[in-house]
């Protein structure tokens, strides 16, 4: 007769206390694969995580997730400090629908997010939002592509990025691709009191309806955004930068940048824009200034347009 | 005595009758192609993935993606709905094209997006052929692409890198990052054809080489639009740079880019009223002829390199910054 011994009983106890879902480890760096992922793994190097949902809960704070091979991630809400890089491995996509957002930004006040090397698509079935930033210290995108974002009517869908945040924040996009969404590429309406800096580098926003829309009328910081070596096309608006009396004071440099063939090229109302060596054509009107101030330095070309717009008053370099 | 009930291989093989080599698979909103484990039998998702674009554009839903897994050729492909075809660094994915064909048709609907990122399009003779060809839909963006070698000239209408063909209302034409070299005929063309018609054109970061045209906007066919902005861009070695033909609904801005090495770098013409082209920012040398109108007009911010060229390089109009 085989006797079972008390270590052995252990060791059954156990293996039942642990037997769906181990309580695992947070690891700094973990890894998505479309490949051999599972979100039953524990996300480390050899056995990879298959969500970037997954990946994000496992991953320590201000750890990162690497995607390591082509394929689809599915959306993410990140709640804290992380990075999502795709370094080139491929694509790295999330396909939006049902009224989501492909990756949604809820972190503490402290945290810096980034996102690199992502590819964005709304397919439709409810529309949806690229990225909805909420809360967090930082933003930055870098080398992504954000398409297609389509909207059921209401204004809480259908646009390329939407950045809210209810503090003081910044947002950072560079070398990235905002296309073909129902609402705004861009979307930044700060809620708060705190200061909210934007600066678009590298930027294509086209087929929009607004390229970057701008609102400080929500908050009641200050919000200053710069728009360098970027190209707003095609849009209903191409920029449009609006607050209010008594919110926050808004303004926009838009410097060695395009913006063309859009209904409207740059709108500014109760803010201020300056504009430096940048391109104004192919718009139905240039510009049009709604009880907001635009300012040139002189060295911009603003022609080939429906109407140019006034001469907007100029301003000296230093 | 022979009983009539009917055996399993029999069932088997009406089943296999009933669905014969292609059953009716689910569409996926992203599908996967790849050279190494891809079949068209397959239902083209990440696991399974197919072996053509073709195929792969067939079981996609509309405004889904096609995700490239791996390097390697992926055939020609018609697209008729809003879809991507993605390669974002795995490796070449290439499309060959020749037999008089075209390696990317766009017949699209009229509000549907198409996109292409990371694809190498080229010709290899043999009846020559067109790079990408747009006859329908609300845009084309094309992105990271290179797009060589399409043999053929205007009298078989070959030889285009890229064609983009407006029949009616608006579209609008975006292309960056990308080369467009070595064609027989022209680079990048774009026709708005009969009236009313726009086609809206932006390049940005793109080089156009060794072409018969790099650049063509004509509205010569019809009486449409072009409004064309082209910034950051090359155009070098070709028999015309940037050309623009037609009437005053015909504009081109150009802008921090060159044109050297051409036959003409800049030409402009027009049957009637003048199409516009203005320059800022840019330089023009080493062409036999650095610009040149012909019932056109041609503006220069002022800001521009223009010498080196053959024909001494008069300076044009300008027109101030503001």
């Amino acid at each position: 007769m085989t006797r079972v011994t008390a270590s052995q009983i252990v060791i059954a106890a156990l293996a039942l206390a642990f037997q769906v879902a181990p309580a695992q480890a947070q690891l700094a760096r973990t890894y998505v694969s479309s490949v051999i992922g599972s979100d039953a793994n524990n996300c480390d190097r050899l056995t990879p995580c298959r969500t970037f949902q997954r990946a994000h809960d496992n991953t320590l704070p201000s750890g990162e997730i690497t995607v390591l091979d082509p394929g689809g991630y599915g959306a993410v809400t990140i709640a804290k400090n992380v990075s999502i890089i795709n370094d080139g491995v491929g694509e790295a996509g999330v396909l939006v629908s049902g009224g989501g957002n492909g990756i949604t930004i809820n972190a503490a006040s402290t945290d810096a997010v980034s996102l690199r090397g992502l590819t964005l698509k709304g397919i439709g079935y409810g529309g949806g939002s690229g990225i909805m930033f909420n809360h967090g210290k930082s933003l930055t995108v870098e080398n992504c592509a954000i398409r297609n974002m389509t909207s059921m009517g209401a204004f809480d869908t259908g646009y390329g990025l939407w950045f809210a945040p209810g503090g003081a924040s910044s947002l950072t996009v560079s070398n990235t691709l905002i296309a073909d969404n129902d609402f705004d590429g861009i979307l930044v309406t700060p809620l708060g009191s705190g200061s909210v800096g934007v600066v678009l580098n590298r930027v294509a926003s086209y087929n929009n309806f607004a390229g970057l829309y701008v609102i400080g009328s929500n908050g009641t910081g200050s919000l200053i955004v710069t728009v360098k070596r970027s190209v707003l096309a095609r849009n209903v608006l191409g920029v449009d930068v609006y607050s209010a009396p008594g919110a926050a004071a808004t303004s926009l440099m838009l410097v060695r940048s395009v913006v063309a063939n859009n209904s409207t090229g740059i709108v500014a109302l109760s803010a201020t824009v300056r504009i430096g060596r940048s391109t104004v054509t192919g718009n139905v009107i240039g510009w049009d200034s709604l009880g907001g101030t635009l300012l040139s330095y002189g060295d911009n070309r603003i022609d080939g347009n429906g109407v140019d717009g006034l001469p907007p008053i100029t301003i000296v370099k230093k | 005595m022979i009983r009539h009930a009917p055996s399993p291989l029999i069932v088997a093989v009406l089943l296999a009758l009933a669905f014969p080599s292609d059953p009716a698979q689910a569409q996926l909103a992203r599908t996967y192609v790849s050279s190494v484990i891809g079949s068209d039998a397959n239902n083209c998702d990440r696991l399974t993935p197919c072996r053509t674009f073709q195929r792969a554009h067939d079981t996609t839903l509309p405004s889904g993606e096609i995700t490239v897994l791996d390097p390697g050729g992926y055939g020609a492909v018609a697209i008729t709905k809003n879809i991507s075809i993605i390669n974002d660094g795995v490796g070449e994915a290439g499309v060959l094209v020749s037999g008089g064909g075209i390696g990317i048709l766009i017949n699209a609907g009229a509000a549907d997006a198409v996109s292409l990122r990371g694809l190498t399009i080229k010709g290899i003779g043999y009846g020559g052929g067109n790079g990408i060809y747009f006859n329908s839909g609300k845009s084309l963006s094309v992105e990271h692409c290179a797009i060589r070698n399409l043999t053929g000239d205007a009298a078989n209408g070959l030889g285009y890198g890229i064609k983009f063909l407006v029949w009616a209302g608006s579209s609008s034409l975006t292309v960056s990052n990308t080369l467009v070299a070595d064609n027989g005929f022209i680079g990048i063309a774009a026709y708005p054809l009969g009236s009313g018609t726009t086609a809206q054109v932006l390049l940005n970061h793109v080089a156009l080489s060794n072409n018969d045209y790099g650049l063509k906007l004509d509205t010569t066919p019809g009486t449409g639009t072009i409004k064309a902005t082209v910034k950051d861009s090359v155009a070098a070695g070709n028999n015309r740079g940037f050309h623009v033909e037609g009437s005053a609904t015909a504009s081109l801005m150009l802008i921090h880019s060159v044109a050297t090495n051409n036959g003409y770098g800049v030409y402009a013409t027009g049957p009637d009223t003048p199409p516009v082209v203005r320059i800022g920012r840019s330089t023009l040398t080493g062409n036999a002829i650095g610009w040149y109108v012909f019932g056109a007009v041609l503006r220069s911010y002022g800001d521009n390199r223009i010498d080196g060229n053959g024909d001494g390089g008069m300076p044009p109009l300008t027109i101030v910054k503001k």
